[in-house]
């Protein structure tokens, strides 16, 4: 992934980023906390755009497997940035994520996040989510130290603030469970609406 | 992660890009041109 490219000047059919939620890995960046990809080595930059490029070239439509070049995300592939429709899938991945992961990039893992995320460019429409060609954190939020069984090395509340420097609100939620989560998001999204 | 299926694509492209700019005091500071020299009155 980059953060080069464009829309190749095709006309847009929409001009609002669509914004899903995804799970990041906190990783130890030269500067400070960094978000990383959970199934894909990549740093999510900050105040730049991330871009997406399909490494595989690999072709998964009907008929035998077929290395095709193309601009990510492709229909017919399954490359792209993803984020899915609502925060339980989200939620799901962080599960895991969270008691798998020790290093990512050779950098050590310092904890992990879920979050909101704008997603735009080619955008491909999935039946519980998308994948998009470009993408931007808009809203992060640290998981506490005990979510996941995890020992994390710094704390929530230190990690959100350094994470403040992607320009987009980070908060840490102090969660024991995907139940509790889901009630936290809920209470803060409701707080913002009001 | 598992998102499904695709059922569609599309082209969304964003008046503004939603990515932050730099803070003000985050912004690298600028070398300053050097003044342009002052011409020097041409004899009329």
């Amino acid at each position: 992934m980059t953060d080069e490219g464009g829309t190749g000047g095709l006309a847009p059919d929409y001009i609002d980023p669509v914004r899903g939620w995804r799970t990041w890995l906190v990783v130890q960046g030269h500067d400070g906390a960094r978000l990383a990809s959970v199934s894909f080595p990549a740093l999510w930059p900050r105040r730049r755009r991330l871009s997406a490029e399909c490494g595989r070239g690999f072709h998964t439509g009907a008929g035998p497997p077929l290395r095709v070049e193309h601009r990510a995300p492709s229909l017919d592939c399954s490359c792209g940035i993803y984020a899915t429709w609502n925060v339980d899938r989200a939620t799901q991945i962080a599960d895991c994520a969270t008691a798998r992961f020790r290093d990512c990039l050779g950098r050590p893992v310092l904890g992990a996040a879920l979050g909101e995320v704008a997603l735009w460019g080619t955008v491909v429409e999935c039946a519980h989510g998308w994948r998009a060609s470009y993408a931007y954190p808009a809203r992060i939020y640290v998981l506490a130290p005990s979510y996941g069984r995890r020992s994390q090395v710094a704390s929530a509340f230190d990690l959100a603030a350094d994470l403040r420097n992607y320009g987009v609100p980070a908060d840490a939620l102090d969660c024991h469970s995907s139940l509790e989560i889901r009630r936290l998001l809920a209470a803060d999204q409701a707080e913002r609406a009001a | 992660m598992e998102i499904g299926r695709p059922q569609r694509q599309y082209e969304i492209e964003p008046l503004e890009e939603p990515v932050p700019r730099e803070e003000p005091d985050e912004l690298p500071v600028p070398d300053r041109e050097p003044a342009t020299p002052a011409l020097d009155p041409v004899p009329s």
